[in-house]
């Protein structure tokens, strides 16, 4: 689910500067999250492991952060 | 259908039970998501995944010897058995068991994170997910076109052949 609601925030939110905050509990999260931005030709950074996972992920050339979707 | 350089998913699936309809609707829309091309053919028992009616969705550890069956609610130590494995059976055979088993394993899968049935394969409409019902196997059950959701198409194999023919294709 977290790729499809990803994927969904990612049709929704068009606009090039967008940042997308990512949250999941599921450890296979890990490297599905990764290998999803690799194939979408997104940029990702993984911010936290503990409590939960968060990765924040963007637009590949966007360097200025916009609004943000969690999901 | 084009034949293009998209990459493209194509499955079979032959199962008329909710455990087997899940890997199915999670593996197309995940697919589809990461922008492959999805085509989704549901043939014999198959045909259940795509009724309006989805009760007769269900599972059962009764000849499922696969199938991990634990508590959904409970102290930690009874959620950790898995009941298919602790009890013979002979148990799976008694009037209420499949009810009891398909009750639990949706309360299962919604603590994953998971969503409905109904909600995933709408999910995968909406990701643009084809769905074919074999019409052969229709008509050989007994049901009629508006038995289905919508929007689905209705052919036989030989159109479904036709039209994936570079396709990585999965059998379920």
């Amino acid at each position: 689910m977290p790729v499809i609601k990803l994927k969904k925030a990612l049709t929704q939110n068009t606009a090039k500067e967008s940042v997308f905050l990512l949250a999941l509990t599921d450890d296979g999260g890990l490297k599905d999250i990764p290998a999803f931005c690799q194939q979408q030709k997104l940029e990702w950074a993984l911010l936290q492991t503990q409590p939960f996972i968060e990765f924040k992920i963007w637009r590949k050339g966007s360097l200025e952060e916009g609004g943000d979707k969690s999901g | 259908m084009d034949d293009s350089s998209t990459e493209q998913l194509s499955i079979i699936h032959t199962k008329g039970t909710l455990d087997w309809a899940y890997p199915v609707f999670i593996l197309a829309s995940t697919a589809a998501a990461m922008d492959k091309k999805v085509e989704l053919f549901f043939t014999f028992y198959g045909l259940n995944c795509l009724l309006k009616d989805t009760s007769g969705l269900k599972v059962s550890p009764l000849g499922n010897p696969g199938m991990v069956m634990k508590s959904p609610v409970g102290p930690d130590w009874l959620k950790k058995v898995d009941w298919n494995r602790a009890l013979p059976g002979l148990v799976w055979t008694l009037p209420g068991a499949a009810k009891l088993a398909t009750w639990g394993f949706k309360k299962q899968m919604l603590m994953e994170g998971q969503v409905p049935v109904e909600e995933l394969r709408a999910l995968c409409l909406e990701l643009g997910v084809s769905m074919t019902a074999c019409q052969m196997t229709i008509d050989l059950m007994g049901y009629k076109q508006t038995d289905f959701i919508e929007p689905i198409s209705f052919s036989g194999a030989a159109t479904y052949f036709a039209n994936t023919p570079k396709t990585q294709s999965l059998f379920i």
